[in-house]
This record gives structure tokens, sequence and C-alpha cells, in this order.
């Protein structure tokens, strides 16, 4: 295992929560994420360091390598690090809107299904990215 | 030292049988090792509501999370999956003190404070007739038992097609609670085909549980918080600690902490107990006239193979096969989720497939909500941005079934105590623990039927998750009940057959485990054994 891009912690830590929630990190985020960068059990491992290093360039890359992961290789290191900025916003009141539940319109299955749609549309784009990157 | 009644352990069974012998004016010593929270995370929860927690607690990370994020620990679902952070210290000292070793088998122990007693569910639920005969217990002496911790602990119950099969004949309960509105939802529908499920053996109804509806002495009704995975404000929910701290204010009765039980020997008309202290991992010696283990079904056979010098010999043990079964209700997503309601099992279905009230299967029904979305999101196959989004939507209809199935034991699952100079207690468990396949078959109809039944109540299955044997944390009979006089064995009063006056007052007695939660009946049980202790 190597630390991955430990120098660059808060601008991945951007692009992470812009993938997740579409906002900046607030100081409490940015603390607990610093904080837990540095145990082992949230390395990024060293055969994925590369596929991490394109990951955190911007939020689409970010989007296409995870759901790609989700599929092939769930365990992933990258996995864990983004479950780890997931729960670190998810416990943080100012991210609370992203993901208690709110009352929905019926239509708002419209958006699920477009939400489906880019999911298989990520999914196919990180396929072929993940692959190209064992390469 | 000497005192006239030992009881080890403070779980369930231990509480029970110490306050049963301090009522009756016995001399009681209690001896346990008694982890507690160092983290002290109970103190930083605000006595609010879920929700309101998560709009507003800064420090909520700490408590939901984690200092040391240790809700993201394991990657699995499996066992002590559901122990949130303020909760993890019961597993504290277990794998170092307890040792097991197993390929099949994956128990939850606990050297805590009151035992498993602090992740009980609080499920309440009376053994019938049949499945008293078959466990081994005496009937009537049970049914009083349950009467009088009925009494101590405080149970909320209904009256409903769902109580034959919980309280039962118990009379002495408080109001139900109020159920939210996935549990009215379902209850609905269960109202629309009540009369085909009860033809198929379906019944459903309100949980009894040992969460207080009414203030009961000091303790508080509860407050509808949705807080009852992380924390007991107001001690609405029963935990053995309770009473623990109750006797501690007599005079018969003392606590003693930091200590692992680890053999026993008659010595002239006493009896001497071992224990390793876990501060200075000294050996100390206490003696008492009476001895009653009520460590955990694991815990005690550890302490009696060791004692009776039994290594290398096979105990039998029970475990109930458990499942869950994630499933949504269509109609309630997308809903803003209720912020007054407790976490606890929200409604119970029993499938009594012949009417016999034996063999019965229970599945729990819990709505997901204070378990946070990112348990779920680590085992979606989608990215976590969409996953969050689907989990935010479905979150409000989400319902998850705990599926328990009952057992009888069998050749293929058994343990033994196996010598190990690399513990501090000289040796490791072995558990090994398989399904026969006819067991299996059984099963996975049964499980078929259930989720049948769940979709008739509106509750479609998404996803089956197995944690593995031992995870439901109901396990017991190692030592089974007998009136032959057996080395290893129990007689029908709980005293093991032994030159020690030694009485096992948890589940090791028990032939067989019905699917219902067992610890309102170890408690009963613990209950009787104490009054034959003294009777003896």
């Amino acid at each position: 295992m190597e630390v991955g891009g430990h120098s660059h912690t808060a601008a991945e830590l951007s692009v992470i929560t812009r993938y997740l929630v579409g906002e900046i990190p607030d100081t409490i985020a940015s603390r607990l994420y610093m904080q837990a960068i540095n145990d082992d059990r949230f390395l990024i491992a060293r055969h994925e360091a590369m596929l991490w290093s394109v990951a955190v360039k911007n939020v689409w890359l970010m989007a296409c390598i995870d759901s790609a992961l989700a599929i092939w290789r769930p365990r992933s290191t990258i996995r864990r690090r983004l479950l780890l900025v997931a729960a670190i916003l998810e416990c943080s009141p100012a991210y609370h809107r992203h993901f208690l539940p709110g009352n929905r319109r019926a239509a708002y299955r419209l958006v699920m299904l477009a939400v489906a749609l880019r999911s298989l549309a990520c999914l196919a784009g990180g396929s072929v990215l993940t692959v190209l990157m064992r390469k | 030292m000497y005192t006239e009644y030992i009881v080890v352990g403070s779980g369930p069974s231990g509480a029970q049988a110490a306050q049963t012998l301090v009522e009756a004016g016995c001399a009681v010593s209690m001896l346990d090792t008694g982890c507690r929270d160092v983290q002290q995370y109970e103190a930083l929860i605000p006595p609010e509501s879920f929700v309101s927690i998560r709009r507003s607690s800064e420090n909520q990370h700490r408590f939901f999370i984690g200092d040391d994020f240790e809700a993201l620990h394991s990657d699995n679902i499996t066992t002590g999956a559901q122990l949130t952070p303020p909760r993890q210290y019961i597993r504290d000292l277990v794998d170092e003190l307890t040792p097991l070793h197993s390929e099949n088998f994956h128990p939850m122990e606990s050297l805590a404070y009151g035992g498993l007693g602090n992740a009980w569910g609080l499920g309440c639920c009376v053994f019938s007739d049949k499945e008293l005969q078959m466990a081994g217990l005496s009937q009537a002496r049970m049914y009083d038992a349950y009467a009088t911790v009925a009494r101590r602990i405080g149970i909320a119950a209904a009256n409903d097609d769902a109580r034959k099969y919980t309280i039962g004949p118990v009379t002495n309960h408080m109001k139900a609670l109020r159920p939210d509105t996935n549990a009215a939802h379902i209850y609905s529908a269960y109202r629309r085909h009540r009369k085909k499920l009860n033809e198929m053996g379906f019944f459903l109804g309100q949980p009894a549980l040992a969460l207080l509806s009414e203030d009961h002495g000091e303790r508080k009704a509860t407050a509808y918080a949705d807080m009852d995975f992380y924390t007991d404000q107001g001690l609405s929910a029963y935990r053995p600690k309770i009473t623990v701290e109750e006797l501690k204010k007599k005079a018969n009765f003392t606590y003693r902490g930091n200590l692992l039980a680890l053999r026993y020997r008659k010595n002239g008309e006493a009896t001497e107990l071992t224990a390793l202290n876990t501060i200075t991992r000294r050996e100390e010696t206490y003696s008492c006239k009476k001895l009653i283990l009520a460590c955990g079904t694991l815990g005690t056979a550890r302490i009696v193979l060791r004692s009776e010098n039994a290594y290398n010999t096979r105990l039998p043990v029970l475990s109930n096969p458990y499942i869950y079964v994630a499933c949504v209700q269509p109609a309630l997503l997308g809903k803003e989720i209720e912020s007054r309601k407790t976490s606890m099992a929200q409604l119970v279905l029993f499938h009594d497939e012949d009417r016999t009230h034996s063999d019965v299967v229970m599945c729990s029904l819990y709505s997901y909500s204070s378990l946070m979305l990112f348990r779920l999101l680590r085992s979606t196959p989608l990215g976590f941005r969409d996953g969050r989004l689907l989990h935010q939507y479905l979150h409000s209809g989400l319902v998850i079934a705990g599926i328990h199935f009952p057992e009888q034991g069998g050749d293929t699952k058994y343990l033994e105590l196996a010598k190990d100079n690399h513990r501090p207690t000289g040796d490791t468990l072995a558990v090994s623990y398989s399904l026969s396949a006819q067991e299996k078959e059984t099963i996975g109809r049964k499980k078929k039927k259930m989720i049948r039944a769940l979709r008739r109540l509106s509750c479609y299955a998404i996803k089956t998750i197995d944690p593995g044997h031992g995870s439901s944390i109901h396990y017991a009979g190692t030592m089974p009940f007998s009136e032959k006089q057996e080395k290893l064995r129990l007689s029908p009063k709980g005293r093991l057959y032994s030159d020690s006056p030694v009485y096992v007052a948890d589940g090791s007695g028990f032939r067989y485990l019905p699917a219902k939660g067992l610890t309102f009946s170890l408690m009963a049980n613990a209950h009787v054994v104490a009054q034959h202790a003294m009777n003896d």
C-alpha cells in the first residue's frame, strides 16, 4: 500500500465532495478527511494509485471510475476512500439535505430514471477506462 | 473472600438471578469483567430526535461514525454489523480473553457490564407449552417467572394477532408503543389480507418490547427519538445494567468488576472460584457456598470444560439460523421520515405453518432510518453519488425483515475446548456448525413462504443477506437439561451434575431454541434457577 496524493488532499477532497453532493467541503469535512487519510485503512493501494490520480482530476472521471469499481471491484481501496467521504458528509449538518429523505412528487420517478441512465453511461465509460488503465 | 452466592456475569441472566437472590435476603457477590464505554460516546448525544440531531449537531460524526471511524471498519454485513460506535465497546477484550476458532460459526460474545443485554433488540417472547417442553423447561415455573420478570423490566405489548406468540398469557404489561408510518401501512395491508394470511399460518402484530410506553419508577417512557441504536436516554429501554445498578444500593450485594472467571473447584464445604484480574493479569480466588454461572452459553461452557478438565470433549450447540431481507414499500417511497418514532422492531410476523405453536418462524420488521445511508451505500452496486440519490429516495419505504428460524441441534453442531498456551486463559474454544441438507431445504422453503407473505403485505424483497451462523446472537444448549445424572449436563433445576454446587442460569440447558427471541426466556429461567439454588 502507498499513500495516494497526500500533498493534494484538499484538492482531491474538493473533487470527491463535488462528485458526491455537488458542493465544496466545509471545515468539519476537511478536518475529518485529513485525520482519516493517515489511517492505514483508508490508504489507496499501490495498484490503484494511477486510477486514483485520474479519478481525482474531475467529477466526471470520478463518477465513471466509481461506477465501474462498484460493479467490478467493490472492495477497492478507492471505493473505501469514497465511502469515508460519503460518511463524513452524511454526518455533517451542512449536507443533511443530501442524505435525509424529503417529500418527492410522483414525477421524481423520472429523475430516478435519468439517474439510472446516467449510472449506466458512467459504468460503460468507467469500465473502458479501468481496462485501459490496467494495460 | 467468602460469600453465600457468587453470580458470574452481569448480562440478562446474571442480573435476574442476582436480583432474585438479593430480594430473598441472600448475600450475593457478582463477578464480572464489566467492560464499559471508555469513549463515553453516549454522553455526547444530545437529548433530541435523530432528525433534529442530523440537522444541527456539529459533533454527530463522533457517535455516528466514531472517533476512530469504527462504523467503517467492516466491509461486510456480518456479526455485530448492527453495533453503532457507542455500542461497539461491548465486544472489548472478547478476542483476547475469550478466543474462539471456527470456520463456520461467528457468534457475538460480550464481556461488557450488562453483557449482550446492551445490544438486545428488546423483544420479549414467551415460549409456548410445547416449546418449553422441547427446551426442557418447567411450564408452571416459567409462566410465574415470566410474570415476575415482566414486572421488573417493564414491557409494552399489544392485544393483536401476534400476541399469542409474543407476550402470551403475561398480563402485567404496559400499553403498546406507537407504530410508525411504515408499520401502519403494512398493518393496513395485513388487515385487508388477514383471512388468507391466517389460513396460511401467518399472524402479524406489534412485538412485545422491553421499552417503556409509560414511566416505570425512575425510568422514563420512550421519547420516540429514534436514537435507540445509540443511546438509552431516560433508561426507557431495559438493559441489565439498570438492575445491577439498583442491586449495588443493597447491603447484601457486592459487584466486583475487572474479573474474568476461569475455573471453580470444590474445597471442603465451599466452592472456590479462580478469576483473572483483567487489570493486573493475576489470578484471584473467591469462595462461596453456591456458584451460579450466567456468563452466556459459550462463556459458561469454557468455565465448566476447564474446571471439569474436559478438554477436547464435544458439547452440542444450538443457534437460530438467521437472514436479513431488505424490502421496499413502493407507496412510501420519496417521503420525509418521521422524527418521532422508535428504532426497534415495529412489527413482527409469525409463521405457524401447522398451528401447533412449535417450529414457528419469526420475522421482525424494522424501518430503516437511524442506521444511516453510508451503511447501505457500501453494498450497493452503484457509484456513491447515484447510490446516495437512490437510497435517499428509497429510505422512507425501506423495511428490514430479520427472519429467525427454529433450531433443534444435531451432530454437525458442536464445540470443544482445546489447550492453547498462547492465550491468557490457556485455551481456545473451537466451534463447528453446519446445517444438514434437510435443514437447508426446510429453511429455504420457509424463507420463500415468508417472502411471499411479505409481498402480500406490500413489502417487496430487494436483497437477502445471510450474515453467517452465530450472528443471530441467539445461541444456547451446550449442556442440555437431563433427568439422567450425566457429566456436563444440567439437572432440570439447572444444577450441573458435578461434585461442586454449581448452577447454570443462562441458556446452556435449553434443548431446543424456538425462533422467537430468547432473552425474555433466559431471564425467566435465571429467576427459576436462582429459586432452585436457594431451595436446594
